[in-house]
């Protein structure tokens, strides 16, 4: 795997920001993908949904370790909220036995509850704190909650030539 | 046909036959003894043996139809770090033991701990148990407490029935051959003959929860000699069986991710996105895509001139909406049918991706979704399939449409990479079709759409990442060489294109030759000798005594 091209240091003045990566839109039209980095499972502690709060190596020079270790931890912590058994889980089965699992139905379960904060909790991350680094988390359920993917873009204007050569290399792997 | 060969498949005779005898002895008890006992005996016993068969129905109805916590294939830049020479198994510490992940050959990703790939219905399940005949469906997480309840309710269910019927004939011992005598009499025999077998298996499910285990670990002796690191104690694993969060669906979820990805975001989406309906009614849904088609037409001819109307692929749409939802739940589509060709889609030829994209957009979104972008330019946003590799197989085989047309827009190097990418995709997994139109009549439980849905309401295709990883995916991951040879390294994984062969039903074949045709797939020098079958032999022995349940050992 290839590291990118550290335009972005030569760039611009502040070490992590790409300057013409401002939000979303931007980074929709004038930046391509270039590598994404996979944030593997924690099994420590079972299969409660965890994730490596590992720093990757190849957002070394993306972001700062302590945002990125923020953001994992977060999202280990809205996990564990969904998948903790405790009143309400036990409500939520009770209810689901006593109406023939109707209840499904009817209601939005805990558990999806905490599934859109996460859903906001990642968009404003991206808005936030990613996008402007060039960077962007895909949500964990659409990998089947396996992984956090996190794509790592590159700014197709000002590295041409830089692409063109990641062109060639990449379809050469 | 697409249907006729499905129903007929080996696959649904057992789950059929459950069905059928469940119903119509219960049936037959309520309408011929039931009065009876009313009138000799109590009102409240009838009654409670009616509510312990409504439980006894909603659990085999949840077991039968609710996703096991399928694992979705992996998309293809997940695993471009580990070329083919990665290893076969990857360690993992659980609560301080050691624990092996396996590579999935089919998937793609090293199975997480406790996860199995069933060969039956081909895909990785998480905390896989078994995959149940009598219910066509895998047992994994999600659908575990379903099982298992319906065990413990079927067996408490037929000691009712036979009780009542007991007492019925003790009361009428002269005239035994009259119609409510012997229909009682039938009735009772059915449930004694199976009552010892599903008994049996209720106690083995029993002791399975205590000591919290799967089925899976607990035949192939993954335990044995050691500690087990997913159990928390007897109170604990109880407590987690039955009152566990239901986790999502995530084949739901990628179904979703698909079906919007067909249409380009905007960012007005991010403020004001409306819920997905929640019950996806057939009706419904066919009433929306009518509605939508004037809606669609003004999108559609700016990206494609010579687009056709939309008529003709309308019920193909209508088929496959319907299919891939109750699919979804299910994902049993590769039973039977996989030789099958793809009916419609062969049809539509170069178009007919368009128009199954045009389609598939409305079907899986709100009508509000539509009329608000038809500004959008839907430029170079068409490689939406690529990305859409990593969800169920129900998807890749739609995605492989060619559709030249939109590659017009596109630059020349992304073209070049495209058509190398194609390529590989055509020869992998050419057996994962067909089943799309399987199960037409089978309305799934909207339940988990429900879950789901409003978990997607308020974050559609977001932040325009999707379709923008849709654009630029060829660009960084264009053209990987697939073929790569098998290395000759002892515990390497096999190369990405060995596609599993044969996977026609093996449900009532035995477990054993599943796994070694499983093993057959990889190259002999990979694997180890297959240790675990002689360990598990008397096990499986001991779980067919049990009541015919099959099993499946991942090795």
């Amino acid at each position: 795997m290839s590291s990118a091209p550290r335009t972005a240091t030569e760039r611009t003045k502040l070490p992590y920001c790409h300057e013409s990566f401002h939000n979303l839109q931007e980074l929709r039209h004038s930046a391509s993908l270039a590598n994404k980095v996979f944030i593997q499972r924690d099994y420590t502690d079972g299969t409660v949904c965890k994730f490596q709060t590992k720093f990757p190596s190849e957002l070394d020079s993306r972001i700062e370790r302590t945002l990125f270790e923020d953001t994992v931890k977060m999202l280990n912590n809205y996990y564990a909220e969904a998948e903790k058994i405790g009143g309400q889980s036990y409500i939520e089965g009770c209810l689901a036995c006593l109406t023939v699992y109707l209840v499904f139905l009817c209601i939005e379960t805990r558990y999806d509850k905490v599934l859109k904060k996460i859903s906001r909790y990642i968009q404003e991350q991206n808005e936030k704190v990613y996008a402007p680094r060039g960077l962007l988390i895909t949500d964990p359920i659409e990998r089947g909650m396996r992984v956090i993917e996190i794509s790592v873009y590159e700014d197709r204007g000002s590295s041409g030539s830089s692409s063109g050569s990641s062109t060639t290399s990449s379809s050469g792997r | 046909h697409p249907l006729s060969p499905s129903l007929l498949s080996n696959a649904y005779i057992p789950v059929s036959t459950a069905a059928a005898l469940l119903v119509t002895s219960s049936t037959l008890f309520f309408v011929f003894t039931c009065p009876w006992l009313v009138v000799n005996v109590s009102a409240v016993f009838p009654s409670c043996v009616g509510i312990v068969f409504l439980f006894v129905m909603a659990n085999f109805i949840m077991a039968t139809f609710m996703d096991a916590g399928v694992f979705p294939r992996a998309n293809e830049d997940e695993d471009k770090d580990e070329d083919f020479r990665a290893p076969l198994y990857r360690n993992v510490e659980v609560r301080g033991v050691q624990v092996r992940m396996k590579w999935c050959a089919s998937c793609h990703f090293y199975r997480p701990p406790r996860c199995s790939h069933c060969s039956v219905c081909d895909h990785c399940v998480e905390d896989f148990d078994h995959h149940c005949p009598w219910v066509n469906n895998c047992i994994g997480r999600r659908n575990y407490r379903f099982f298992f309840l319906f065990l413990l309710s079927l067996t408490l269910h037929m000691g009712g029935v036979f009780s009542g019927g007991l007492l019925y004939v003790l009361d009428h011992p002269e005239n035994l051959w009259e119609l409510h005598a012997a229909v009682t009499l039938t009735v009772m025999s059915v449930s004694a003959l199976f009552f010892i077998p599903v008994l049996g298996l209720s106690c083995f499910h029993l002791v399975l929860v205590a000591r919290g285990r799967t089925t899976n670990e607990q035949v192939t002796g993954k335990f044995q000699g050691g500690v087990n690191p997913f159990t928390r104690g007897c109170r604990q694993n109880v407590q987690f069986v039955l009152f566990s969060p239901i986790t999502p669906s995530v084949i739901v979820v990628c179904l979703y991710q698909s079906l919007e990805e067909v249409d380009a975001p905007d960012s007005k989406r991010l403020t004001c996105p409306p819920p997905l309906p929640p019950k996806p009614d057939p009706v419904l849904l066919k009433n929306h895509l009518a509605a939508l088609e004037g809606g669609i037409s003004p999108l559609v001819p700016q990206e494609h001139a010579s687009e056709p109307s939309l008529l003709q692929p309308e019920t193909h749409a209508n088929a496959l909406t319907l299919n891939s939802r109750s699919l979804s739940l299910k994902h049993s589509s590769r039973r039977g049918s996989q030789r099958a060709e793809i009916p419609h889609a062969s049809q539509s030829g170069p178009t007919g991706s368009l128009s199954y994209d045009s389609l598939l957009h409305p079907a899986g979104v709100q009508p509000a979704f539509l009329p608000m972008d038809p500004g959008l330019s839907r430029g170079s946003v068409d490689m939406q399939r690529l990305p859409a590799r990593n969800c169920s197989p129900v998807f890749m085989h739609i995605n492989r449409e060619p559709s030249p047309v939109r590659y017009d827009s596109l630059p020349k190097p992304l073209m070049s990479s495209i058509q190398e990418r194609r390529e590989p995709d055509d020869k992998d997994k050419p057996v994962q079709d067909g089943g799309i139109y399987d199960t037409p009549s089978r309305h799934s439980l909207p339940q988990d759409f429900r879950g789901l849905s409003s978990s997607r309401g308020p974050t559609p295709p977001a932040y325009g990442s999707r379709e923008f990883l849709l654009s630029s995916a060829a660009y960084g991951y264009g053209s990987r060489s697939h073929l790569a040879s098998s290395s000759s390294s002892s515990l390497t994984r096999a190369p990405r294109t060995a596609s599993s062969p044969l996977h026609f039903n093996r449900s009532l074949s035995p477990s054993i030759y599943q796994s070694l045709d499983r093993q057959s797939q990889l190259p002999p020098s990979t694997l180890p000798a297959p240790l675990p079958t002689s360990s598990y032999g008397p096990q499986k022995a001991l779980a067919y005594i049990r009541g015919g349940e099959k099993p499946e050992p991942e090795l």
